[in-house]
């Protein structure tokens, strides 16, 4: 007998996707639902099933990611996904995976879907793509490409850039977006984190946020001030010939020492 | 001058170098003494160059009667054209004829009184006499008309330039007003936008229901259909209450709610006194969204969503609370990074740096957003 899993995070959606495959498929056995992408990964290694019904968005692993996850272990089952996706994120993925369904499922296509399925596990030598080692690759491409986070990928960088900063204001703690820096100046102890309308305070030594930072998108001016690129105005040299850099968003202009001046020479 | 030392012209103004330093009391007086010096000194200068063989009196003797005469003809002008502009302000701003013509009498008197006073008293005579001696008036009378000509001119030469740059600049305020309007237009659109996966999910699950539980269908259904009309009328509505956007976010939760099951909490705390409040639309609903799909949504056992708010000392304070995954940890999502930045460049559009969106972290897990908008008259009670 043929056995499915089925991974939806939505309860309805899961509910009424068992009920249509009683229509359409009543000699399938469901061994299993799942609310995530972990508890599915789970069950299917307990459980073997020969078919999977994976939702993409969910949470703890997508549907995706949890894909990827199969075609890289042995006698991997044939994936179904099950989405209000795009069309670009379907052509992506169109080869990798048995199949897909668009939400909401029409009951003519899901038996479609059906009878494919059933050939291809009677002769699983039929010219189904079964996934692969190579396909796994494949897939793991497109997943970088629809900007997917892909878990065991080699080629991971070290750490992704900062994205937020912490910082303690009294009781509590802001959340400050990167984006909205405009520049890191260090003081004794600290570091002053500038926006357009606020000075923050963070223990974080400027050396160690500028490893954290995307090099692109901060410039270190001076040895204790750390400017976003994309708030900078324009330059000037004051009398002293000291170069001065003016900021969108902030009436202060920051000094440029001799060190790294060379960042604005073609500016 | 008295009346509006901000937008009072001085003969000086008639060359840009004057125009530097900003229109004040002190500084048309220091510019008065100036002008009449210069005057005064030319017309010296003029007098040795047309007579320089006849009777020639003696140079510090002519230079010092000039300038007490032309400093006293200038500080007399200005003296009456400020006196007249305090008595008469709305005339003034006006220009009438009957203005004119009083400015045309005070400096014709002026030039008079300045001619002849400082002259008699230096030679030791009566100062009423010399003006009222038959004859003395005579050959006063023309060059105090050429006097009058000559600021006459001046006079109406900087009224036109001075309504030139009015009319430049209110231009280029208007210009810079409809640009921010279309700029908030635009970004409260976007903001507006409903994302096709919520719309296609939402659906989804009303046809999953219409079968088995066909009054929760129906429930979803009429949730959905206050949720776009609250969406589509905000994103043309300049203005919205507090109460019809709380009521737009409860209508998206509660569909959220029955789409994700137990996963999802929620719960909207408002007083009766702050939903009368107007508020622009859609500055609620990204901060519901982002709760939803950076906390409650990615985390497995799911979570609870909080919106409070709150009105006292002048500010409206919004917070939406979520217990999820917090921002650090949840993963991208397309189109969920540009919201923050979309809400904060409307704020500053909106209300300059009165607005305030702040987010913190919460402990044990989560995020609150919270947004602090000024309540002016305007955004007062209906």
């Amino acid at each position: 007998m043929t056995t499915a899993l089925l991974a939806d995070d939505e309860p309805h959606l899961l509910a009424y996707l068992e009920e249509q495959l009683a229509t359409a498929w009543p000699e399938l056995k469901i061994v299993g639902r799942a609310p995530n992408g972990i508890e599915a990964l789970r069950l299917i290694d307990e459980l073997a099933p020969d078919v999977v019904f994976l939702d993409i968005q969910m949470p703890g692993l997508n549907g995706l990611q949890l894909a990827s996850r199969l075609s890289s272990g042995g006698s991997a089952p044939q994936v179904v996904f099950t989405t209000a996706h795009e069309q670009y994120a379907l052509q992506a993925f169109d080869s990798e995976a048995f199949d897909y369904l668009l939400k909401p499922i029409r009951l003519e296509r899901l038996q479609r879907t059906v009878a494919r399925l059933k050939e291809t596990l009677v002769a699983p030598a039929a010219s189904a793509p079964t996934p692969s080692a190579d396909t796994a690759a494949q897939l793991a491409a497109m997943l970088r490409q629809l900007g997917v986070p892909v878990p065991n990928a080699p080629a991971a960088p070290a750490a992704a850039p900062l994205q937020w900063i912490r910082a303690a204001q009294g009781q509590e703690t802001r959340l400050i977006a990167v984006d909205e820096v405009i520049y890191f100046q260090s003081n004794d102890k600290y570091t002053s984190v500038f926006t357009p309308d606020a000075e923050h305070l963070i223990r974080t030594p400027l050396r160690q946020l500028r490893e954290q930072l995307d090099e692109q998108k901060f410039w270190q001016i001076h040895r204790g001030v750390i400017v976003a690129a994309h708030h900078v105005a324009g330059t000037r040299t004051d009398f002293r010939g000291r170069l001065l850099v003016r900021l969108k968003g902030r009436p202060e202009e920051l000094v440029v020492s001799r060190n790294f001046a060379d960042l604005f020479r073609q500016m | 001058m008295p009346t509006n030392p901000g937008r009072a012209a001085h003969p000086l103004d008639m060359f840009a170098l004057f125009r530097r330093w900003p229109a004040s009391t002190r500084r048309n007086l220091v510019y008065t003494a100036l002008w009449s010096s210069l005057i005064g000194m030319t017309l010296t200068a003029l007098f040795f160059a047309m007579n320089p063989r006849g009777v020639s009196p003696r140079l510090p003797g002519l230079l010092g009667l000039t300038l007490l005469t032309s400093n006293t003809i200038g500080f007399l002008i200005h003296g009456a054209l400020a006196g007249l502009r305090w008595a008469f302000p709305a005339a003034s701003a006006r220009r009438t004829w009957a203005m004119r013509t009083c400015q045309v009498l005070l400096i014709e008197a002026s030039a008079v009184i300045g001619f002849t006073v400082p002259d008699a008293l230096l030679r030791g005579a009566n100062p009423f006499s010399a003006l009222l001696i038959d004859g003395a008036l005579a050959p006063i009378l023309p060059m105090g008309l050429m006097v009058t000509a000559l600021t006459m001119a001046i006079l109406a030469t900087n009224e036109r330039r001075m309504k030139r740059e009015n009319a430049a600049a209110l231009q280029q305020q208007q210009i810079a007003e409809a640009g921010q309007l279309l700029a908030e237009a635009r970004l409260r659109t976007l903001q507006a936008q409903i994302e096709p996966h919520f719309l296609y999910n939402t659906l989804s699950n009303v046809v999953s229901l219409i079968g088995s539980e066909p009054e929760r269908a129906k429930h979803m259904l009429e949730r959905l259909i206050d949720f776009l009309r609250a969406s589509l009328s905000a994103s043309r509505a300049e203005q919205a209450t507090l109460g019809a956007e709380l009521d737009l976010a409860g209508a998206y939760l509660d569909l959220l709610a029955v789409r994700m099951g137990a996963r999802l909490r929620w719960r909207i705390e408002a007083s009766d006194s702050c939903r009368e409040l107007k508020i622009a639309p859609m500055l609620i609903q990204p901060l519901v969204e982002n709760a939803v799909m950076h906390g409650v949504e990615p985390k497995m056992e799911g979570g609870e969503i909080v919106v409070r708010t709150s009105c006292a000392d002048g500010l409206l304070r919004i917070e939406v609370s979520d217990d999820g995954m917090g921002l650090g940890n949840a993963p991208p999502r397309p189109g969920g990074g540009v919201g923050l930045s979309n809400l904060r460049e409307r704020l500053r559009s909106l209300h300059g740096s009165k607005a305030q969106l702040q987010l913190l972290e919460n402990q044990p897990a989560g995020v609150t957003s919270r947004l602090l908008l000024p309540l002016s008259p305007t955004l007062d009670p209906a």
